[in-house]
């Protein structure tokens, strides 16, 4: 079993305090965040991946232990997908994940199996030795995907994994996602309520850096007053405003 | 009109053709004026006036009294007291002039030669039949130069126009230029726009005609840039307008060229087919890219199609059955000057006809032939078509990424370096361009025979140098020559008894040495070729590591990457041991050929204590001078290691690749000219 505990997590860009608090044990789970633009999801993905230091005072623990003393430790344990980007257009698909292995210090022995591996995961084997140049915008989402799985991480960040793909991709991703969470945390954010509705065991509300709620869908869908008792009612109930 | 303002008006494309030329009129520049140092310009407006000076001594002058006087001329320069730099380009364009008048001398008879030859071959039994294409060829070129009869050489200074005739280099800029033209027409398919300009009402044949005549627009204009200027520069600089009016055959260049006309005419015509050549050159890049409909497949297929014709063009034997692959070959189209030069009957059929001759009545045919295959290629489908190279790509990388993917982070980091950056690109220029540096000046020694005493006895001081200067002190007193013998023998007797004092009391091995290979490598004289040659590798070196640290960056990958387990300080320490690599690879192109040139060119012994030289008695480590050099190659390869992490430095700031090129090099061009300034 997998943990995460955050405690008092709190970020300031300037004089705005982009993150207040946020406090939260996870274990392994499908966890999504939820919240407007300018909630604080980027901003708490960034710290968990080391892109961003938190203010001091914060403190992430991963099983038991600080991230900031674990380090190159704590990564080898992270599988992250950013948002949607070019990736290297010169390098073929195989290249690029080969080139993800070797920083995610893969055996070399391993590298060619867990390529196949993962590229077969999210259905882009056919097109491993083209350049990624070439892809369509819901292949390369695939393709960040692939290689967020490499080297079977135990804490998988995704950020928008959905965006840009078909209504089949979408679901052949949610049932991915869904089946690799057995011994992993796996944290998605997206605005794609839906996606969240249907994979996610734990939903957790931010509003303007905050932890407003978190439940499982039924607990939070519970809350809706007006309306239909849905996540997207329960949205527009607490973001309806802004 | 659209078409012909879109392509040629385009500011990338205009920057691009500006950079080449900057860089062929550098290049061109450097090779006429003999090198860079301070005060070349000046030693060559004086050479300049020297040369007038002699022109102006030789008028009224028949060739033998003129050959006569520059032999005199030739031996009071030679004992001279004018400055060593300033003596060596003298030297050059005199014994330029020297050499004409030798060739002008020996032309008549040249001519005469070819008639009697054609006369006394003709009665050969083997050659004697006229219907052999041995037999028509003889008497083919004796018609071909009887064209020539009466022709009259004058003397003149050719020095300017005979540089600006040899400077092929310009043909392979001019070549390159088109290429970036061409590119424009592709254009549509790189950015997905094919089809939808297809689908347009002119957006074919219309377009291609537009396009057809953008190129003979732009032909014209690359021929003025790249060939009317550099020749304007020679011809301005050397005050050599004037000597156009003379006979074609007065420049030993066109020793056998058949064409009787005046230098002014033949320039007219060149320049009038290097357009048409230009406009035949275009359409031939244009129709093998559009073979592809990849453009950067079509690139990689140029590339090929041009090496190969090169390699047919270079490398076939005049007397090869498939000579005709030779001349009939793009390349003669792109060294046209050549067509001119050189005289040669190829067997067709039998006959005998001129390469010249040939290749002008090809070329019209070539250009409409070109034109209907850009025509064709203009109305093609965009999709659908089977692109083979496509296939066999993907093949290819399926079996090297099976290689590929068990590279190491360092592996990684060189390979994009490499190829993703050019690094492999930037190496082989590095090599070729340090191939091409000067590495020493010339210094010399007034005192011949104190220079042949001197290269007998260099290396260590013994018993033996004693004896040898006995031997020689004797062979001096029975030469005609012993006055200049025995001073030069007393200078250097002075100079082993000073040296033999000096390492007696520094305690080490004495040496009679000749200082001058040192000093024109290592020494002050040579301080401006060493600072240009180190301009360069400082440039090669802000070539091959500016883009190490925005690819990533360009690519928006650096948030996944820090993300990695080694997307960090190892990902980092990967990129520093690459950046420190490329400079090694580009110490290793110019300065191991520097050093390689010092040992080849010199005997200077290596084992011998520095203290040793003259210019370096007072140095204060006791170390042989092969150790001194070994330190001082050392020193440059961190001094160029330094500069690699400045720049990776400098590059890492910026987002685009273009960006950290702009900004390294400009910044290392402050700090260069800031340094030398003072």
């Amino acid at each position: 079993m997998n943990t995460l505990k955050i405690s008092t997590l709190n970020k300031h860009y300037g004089t705005k305090h982009a993150l207040k608090g946020f406090s939260f044990d996870f274990s392994d789970g499908i966890y999504g965040l939820l919240g407007p633009n300018g909630a604080g999801k980027s901003t708490l993905m960034n710290i968990l991946t080391q892109n961003l230091d938190p203010d001091k005072g914060s403190e992430i623990l991963w099983n038991g232990e600080n991230v900031c003393n674990l380090g190159s430790k704590y990564r080898s344990e992270i599988g992250f997908m950013p948002q949607q980007q070019e990736l290297y257009p010169s390098f073929t698909l195989k290249r690029f994940m080969g080139y993800i292995a070797a920083l995610k210090g893969i055996e070399k022995s391993e590298i060619d199996g867990e390529i196949t591996r993962v590229l077969e995961l999210v259905e882009l084997s056919d097109v491993a030795n083209k350049k990624i140049g070439g892809f369509s915008g819901g292949m390369k989402q695939r393709a960040l995907i692939a290689q967020s799985l490499l080297g079977s991480p135990h804490l998988l960040i995704l950020d928008e994994p959905t965006a840009g793909l078909d209504p089949k991709q979408r679901v052949l991703t949610r049932n991915l996602i869904s089946s690799l969470s057995k011994d992993m945390i796996v944290i998605i954010s997206t605005h794609i309520v839906s996606d969240i509705e249907t994979i996610a065991d734990y939903i957790l509300l931010l509003k303007s850096g905050e932890l407003i709620d978190s439940g499982t869908v039924d607990e939070l869908t519970a809350q809706v007053t007006d309306g239909e008792k849905t996540l997207e009612g329960l949205y527009m109930q607490l973001y309806g405003d802004m | 009109m659209g078409e012909i303002k879109r392509v040629l008006l385009s500011r990338s494309r205009i920057a691009i053709i500006l950079v080449m030329l900057f860089a062929m009129l550098c290049i061109f520049m450097y090779d006429f004026l003999g090198g860079i140092r301070s005060g070349i310009i000046s030693d060559n407006i004086e050479a300049n006036e020297y040369i007038q000076n002699i022109m102006e001594n030789c008028e009224g002058k028949s060739l033998e009294e003129i050959d006569e006087y520059l032999d005199e001329e030739k031996m009071s320069l030679l004992y001279s007291t004018v400055d060593s730099q300033l003596r060596s380009i003298l030297q050059t364009r005199l014994y330029f002039l020297a050499d004409e008048v030798e060739y002008q001398l020996g032309y008549y008879d040249y001519l005469e030669n070819v008639q009697a030859q054609a006369e006394l071959l003709s009665k050969t039994s083997i050659f004697s039949s006229a219907n052999t294409f041995s037999g028509r060829n003889i008497t083919k070129t004796a018609d071909d130069f009887s064209n020539l009869d009466g022709v009259a050489l004058e003397f003149g200074d050719s020095y300017g126009i005979t540089k600006w005739l040899g400077f092929t280099l310009a043909d392979y800029f001019f070549l390159a230029a088109l290429v970036v033209i061409v590119i424009g027409f592709l254009e549509e398919r790189k950015v997905g726009l094919w089809s939808v300009i297809r689908t347009t009402k002119h957006g074919r044949s219309r377009l291609c005609m537009q396009r057809i005549a953008t190129l003979g627009i732009a032909s014209v204009d690359l021929t003025l840039l790249f060939y009317l200027l550099p020749l304007c520069l020679s011809l301005g600089f050397t005050n050599s307008f004037g000597t156009l009016g003379r006979s074609l055959q007065s420049l030993e260049y066109f020793s056998r060229c058949t064409l009787n006309l005046t230098i002014a005419q033949w320039l007219g015509q060149y320049l009038l087919m290097k357009v048409l050549c230009g406009v035949l050159l275009g359409l031939f890049i244009w129709a093998v890219m559009s073979t592809v409909a990849n453009v950067q497949f079509s690139l990689g297929v140029i590339g090929a199609v041009l090496a190969v014709e090169y390699l047919l063009n270079t490398l076939l034997p005049v007397q090869s059955f498939a000579n005709v692959l030779k001349y009939l070959n793009i390349f003669s189209y792109v060294n046209l000057t050549a067509l001119y030069s050189n005289y040669l009957n190829v067997n067709i059929l039998g006959y005998p006809v001129g390469i010249r001759a040939m290749m002008f009545v090809v070329l019209p045919v070539a250009l409409v032939l070109f034109a209907i295959l850009c025509l064709k290629s203009s109305t093609r489908y965009p999709d659908g078509q089977r692109d083979i190279l496509s296939a066999i790509w993907l093949k290819l990388n399926f079996i090297l990424d099976k290689l590929r993917v068990h590279l190491g982070a360092f592996g990684w980091e060189l390979y994009k370096v490499l190829i993703y950056s050019f690094g492999v690109v930037v190496i082989i220029a590095a090599f070729l361009v340090g191939g091409a540096l000067a590495y020493d000046v010339a210094i010399y020694e007034s005192d011949q025979w104190y220079q042949l005493y001197l290269s007998d006895i260099e290396g260590e001081i013994t018993e033996e140098t004693e004896e040898y200067f006995e031997i020689a002190r004797a062979n001096a007193e029975s030469s005609s020559y012993s006055g200049d013998l025995t001073i030069a023998l007393y200078r250097l007797e002075l100079e082993i008894s000073e040296a033999t004092a000096r390492a007696e009391e520094g305690g080490y091995t004495p040496y009679i040495l000749d200082s001058k290979p040192f000093r024109s490598v290592y020494g002050t004289e040579a301080k401006d070729t060493r600072r240009l040659n180190m301009a360069v590798a400082m440039l090669f070196v802000c070539l091959g590591c500016a883009g190490i640290m925005v690819y990533e960056k360009k690519s928006g990958v650096v948030p996944l990457l820090k993300s990695l387990k080694h997307g960090r300080g190892y990902l980092l320490g990967m990129k520093i041991l690459t950046c420190l690599l490329m400079a090694a690879a580009v110490w290793a192109c110019v300065y191991m050929q520097e050093l390689k040139y010092f040992l080849t060119e010199y005997s200077t012994p290596l084992l011998a204590p520095v203290q040793n030289l003259e210019i370096l008695a007072d140095f204060p480590l006791q170390i042989s001078i092969g150790g001194l050099l070994a330190l001082i190659y050392a020193l440059r390869l961190l001094f160029l290691m330094g500069v690699s992490l400045i720049v990776l430095l400098i590059s890492s700031r910026s987002k685009t690749m273009v960006g950290a090129y702009v900004a390294s090099i400009g910044i290392l061009a402050f700090v260069v000219a800031t340094l030398t300034s003072f």
